[in-house]
């Protein structure tokens, strides 16, 4: 090896990684600068950097500061878009199955249900719109992309695509003090990828497979000058179900979609009563039956440096989303077809000490398509400012915020005649005002305080929470920590506002005709007690070799004031006068009402998480983790919305048939006013509510990861994703007796395993084979969903 | 018993490339740091030597004091030493702060502020002067001529060129 490496002949080749590796500080420190440089390159980073790079990445959402993951104070999880890429997952609900602590559950392909440590589906024996993550924030870039109109979030409706992702934060446990209503459970941050360079660069990633797959993604970046970068980026996704026909609880049976002439015919399971007009077309229902997903996106961002200490960022986008999932209520059949079309923009700067980001978001939402009572307009918006004072080791970190959600029924419906779910516009705000204090005593004893109080409109109230948060460096390979934690879930429009003349629900037995069919009023609740959790964690991390690393955590929830959608009257409707003629009396209709009440109920999680990292070395690292757990839920309401309609529909009855009776016994009086009113009631009593465990959330849930690269043109990432079996209870029409469909559906343990095989041809250009659900086990993953099987694609991943 | 022994030597064997690779990659970060040398035009110092401070235990210190017995920057030979605060950073002209002591950097920034001292730090964010990062797995380095100059110190638009140009 010449000293002078630098003045071969370009047609020799370069030297290997062991060549440099040999050569002495006299070659090296003897050669232009540029060919050290190449040199460097030929070495790559240290294997201590890789694994600092592997185990231990950074992150910000945790405390608001960049830190490492080992740092963080909060249970956190990082996945990088190195991890993100090799790993093939399909979108960024796919890809938290790489993060401990979560349950993933696929209802229909490519659309997920996923839940922080669980909690999920409280109340159970409830519609499926309980099973909603409502108790998880989910942010891009801290912009809230949150379902205000029921809670959960529509990940479908994100605009990104994990082609766009530089990093997704998980925070688990309590944490609305940091970042607002809604983070319950925890945080998904979804930090979106910067121009490195200033150069134009590009890249384009396509791949098909079965079901129809085809997951097309691609982005342009570069810069202007010093002080502005972009990037324009867009995505598309389809993918076509497993199944063609849909399971019908009514009946308990599976129908071709053609025999689903109207999901209104299967409400009532007596055939000769299907003589009702449909109450919506099962084709505006479900327009296409064989479609899972079908999606896409496109955001532009600019980035602007106009001095060290001011950068505006900006991004926009637009989305369009028709999926296939879960119904909101208790429809005849668990799945209909759900759009979204969306627009945001988002600002945020920092300027000085200030940081300051406001964004807004509007659209229009089919929640259940071909019901045009739930079509609706979402208008959100978020305004933020906070000021970072750092002395020494103090940081204190004051901020204030309002959020603005309106939501709106009114361009699809009549709303004169009570046709939507809200009629009109219906607003929620929230004014908050909070701050977060660090100390770092010793440069081992790290103390953070994070206080917010947040002012709803509705309920017209002020709702504190806190982080109280110790980390203490045994030394610089171990470290414990602890959090005490309050966080509280925020108000929903529906919640709220529901003003619903729900005027199908069938079960009225009484009579036949029109008249089979309770009409009911759907109330929102204004002064709702908001649920709130608060948490006890103690964690343990600790770098016990170079190359391992193991997190630690033992969680204890508490938490209670759930809302409860609770039938609370009935009134039947009867005339007496046919009677005198012999005749059987008339009933006129029934009526009754539905409201949203809190209830005592309280659950209590205990578990435990365990994360262990290894980097073997550049060419093999794995991670293993696991959630043991256990839910209990305390003075828990085991009646079923049905339970309460048969049970007021008997006490209403029964009045009927007193009259009837004392009329067939002679006593005329009931004819001095033959129009009658006949009331049902429903109260709760305390003495039938029941402690149980709550088997909804998997007792254990986890996964692996496994990085190979066996050369380094070649990767081979694989995923194994986990969970026990599970018991989901929901509320369906009470035919159990008759037909045999049941409230309550078991999930069998599921174990699914992916695969993406990579290939780089030249330089970072590569083909790939992409198996999700390898092994093709299709067991269902939730209630009565859809079959998810194996998807296998091939594809090609180019960058310029 | 021969697995045990297979395993055994295979721990030894990875133990000992992954230490030499990374006394090679500190190497070549040591390699870097003077070459920078070379496209800043210094001022300062005491004119009797260069002098490379280096913040808490690193294994860079060894590494940079193997060149010192090398080479010289300019007609100065190079003293480097290991500083544990910013106050005994006083006639350095680099200070060097390892990826394990970067939480300093505002600490050391702020104390030397004004001086012709040239701040490297290691996968860091701040107010550095050059800054070591990793891109796709490659050693590479952030440059902020910005920073360089407010501390009255010059830098070669070359070196620019072979880095990443940041605020």
């Amino acid at each position: 090896m010449s000293p002078a490496f630098g003045q071969q002949p370009e047609h020799k080749k370069p030297p290997t990684k062991e060549q440099v590796l040999e050569m002495t500080y006299e070659q090296l420190l003897n050669m232009p600068f540029e060919d050290l440089i190449n040199l460097a390159n030929i070495v790559g980073v240290s294997a201590e950097e890789l694994l600092q790079m592997i185990l231990n990445k950074e992150v910000s959402s945790a405390s608001k500061s960049k830190e490492t993951v080992f740092q963080s104070p909060l249970s956190t999880t990082v996945i990088s878009k190195e991890e993100l890429k090799a790993s093939g997952a399909l979108n960024i609900a796919e890809a938290l199955r790489m993060v401990p602590g979560m349950v993933i559950r696929e209802k229909t392909p490519g659309n997920f249900d996923v839940h922080i440590r669980g909690n999920d589906n409280i109340p159970p024996k409830n519609m499926y719109v309980y099973s909603e993550d409502a108790m998880s924030l989910i942010m891009i870039d801290g912009r809230p992309v949150y379902n205000y109109a029921f809670g959960g979030t529509f990940w479908e409706t994100l605009p990104i695509d994990l082609n766009d992702v530089e990093r997704i934060e998980v925070i688990r446990g309590p944490s609305s003090a940091l970042y607002g209503p809604n983070a319950v459970a925890g945080v998904v941050n979804i930090i979106t990828k910067q121009p490195e360079k200033n150069k134009i660069t590009g890249d384009a990633n396509i791949q098909m497979g079965n079901q129809q797959a085809r997951i097309l993604n691609g982005s342009i970046a570069g810069g202007v000058g010093t002080k502005l970068k972009f990037r324009v980026c867009g995505n598309y996704q389809l993918l076509d179900r497993f199944e063609k026909d849909f399971y019908v609880f009514d009946i308990n049976q599976r129908l071709s979609f053609d025999q689903l002439d109207t999901l209104h015919s299967y409400w009532d399971p007596t055939p000769a009563r299907r003589t009702m007009p449909a109450e919506f077309n099962v084709k505006d229902a479900i327009p296409d039956p064989g479609r899972g997903t079908d999606k896409y996106g496109v955001n532009a961002f600019l980035f602007f440096d106009l001095t060290k200490k001011i950068h505006i960022d900006f991004s926009t986008g637009i989305q369009q989303s028709a999926i296939l999932s879960t119904t909101l209520g208790n429809h005849s059949i668990p799945l209909i077809g759900r759009t979204s079309h969306t627009k945001y923009v988002n600002l945020h700067s920092k300027i000085y000490g200030f940081d300051f980001q406001t964004n807004y978001m509007y659209g229009d939402q089919e929640i259940e398509q071909g019901n045009p009572a739930w079509h609706i307009d979402p208008k959100i918006s978020n305004t933020q400012l906070e000021y970072e004072y750092r002395v020494g080791t103090f940081v204190l970190r004051p901020g204030i915020a309002y959020q603005n959600t309106i939501y709106s029924d009114k361009r699809y419906v009549d709303i004169t005649q009570n046709e939507g779910f809200l009629n009109g516009d219906k607003k929620l705000n929230d004014i908050s005002g909070f701050i977060r204090s660090e100390y770092t005593a010793f440069d081992k004893l790290r103390l953070i305080a994070a206080l917010r109080a947040d002012k709803y409109n509705v309920p017209d109230k002020a709702y504190f929470t806190y982080q109280f948060i110790s980390t203490f460096n045994l030394n610089e390979n171990n470290l414990i920590r602890g959090v005490v934690s309050r966080a509280n879930r925020g108000p929903f429009i529906v919640d709220s506002y529901a003003d619903f003349n729900w005027v199908l629900v069938p079960g009225n037995t009484y009579a036949t005709g029109p008249k089979n069919y309770y009409s009911l009023h759907w109330e929102g609740t204004k002064d709702l007690k908001l649920p709130v959790m608060n948490m006890i964690e103690l964690g343990f991390r600790t770098k016990p070799i170079k190359n391992l690393m193991v997190d630690i955590e033992g969680f204890r929830t508490v938490t209670k004031d759930f809302s409860y959608f609770l039938p609370d009257s009935m009134y039947l409707n009867a005339d007496l006068a046919p009677m005198m003629s012999g005749q059987s009396p008339a009933v006129t209709g029934i009526q009754g009402s539905v409201r949203y009440y809190n209830f005592d109920l309280k659950t209590i999680q205990t578990g435990i998480t365990c994360n262990i990292s290894v980097a073997i070395n550049s060419k093999l690292n794995f991670r293993v983790f696991g959630t043991l757990q256990q839910t209990k839920l305390y003075n828990f309401y085991p009646k079923t919305i049905w339970n309460n309609f048969t049970s007021m529909s008997a006490q209403a009855q029964q009045g009927l048939m007193g009259d009837v009776g004392k009329i067939m016994g002679g006593d005329n009086s009931p004819f001095a006013n033959p129009y009658k009113v006949y009331t049902g009631s429903n109260t709760v009593n305390p003495d039938s509510l029941v402690d149980t465990e709550h088997k909804n959330t998997p007792t254990f849930f986890g996964g692996a990861t496994i990085d190979f690269s066996p050369i380094k043109r070649l990767g081979i990432f694989t995923t194994l994703y986990y969970y026990t079996a599970q018991t989901i209870l929901l509320s369906k029409v009470d035919v159990t007796d008759a037909y045999g469909a049941s409230d309550m559906y078991k999930v069998q343990p599921k174990l699914i395993m992916s695969l993406k095989i990579n290939f780089k041809v030249w330089k970072e250009n590569s083909i790939f084979f992409n198996a999700r659900n390898l092994l093709n086990s299709n067991k269902k993953e939730f209630a009565y969903t859809d079959k998810i099987g194996g998807v296998y694609m091939v594809g090609i991943s180019l960058k310029f | 018993m021969k697995k045990a022994l297979l395993v055994f030597s295979l721990a030894v064997i990875f133990c000992f490339v992954t230490v030499s690779v990374f006394a090679q990659n500190e190497k070549f970060k040591a390699l870097f740091v003077y070459n920078f040398t070379n496209y800043i035009e210094w001022s300062g110092g005491s004119g009797k030597s260069f002098v490379i401070a280096v913040f808490g235990d690193s294994p860079i210190l060894g590494e940079l004091q193997a060149i010192s017995k090398i080479k010289k920057v300019g007609a100065l030979p190079i003293d480097v030493v290991k500083v544990n605060s910013a106050v005994e950073i006083t006639n350095a002209q680099i200070v060097f702060i390892p990826a394990g002591k970067k939480k300093v950097l505002p600490e050391v920034a702020k104390a030397i502020s004004g001086r012709p001292i040239l701040i490297i730090s290691d996968n860091a964010q701040g107010e550095f002067g050059i800054n070591f990062i990793e891109v796709d797995q490659k050693q590479s380095f952030q440059i902020s001529k910005l920073n360089i100059e407010l501390r009255k110190l010059k830098v070669n638009s070359s070196l620019l060129a072979l880095g990443i140009p940041v605020n």
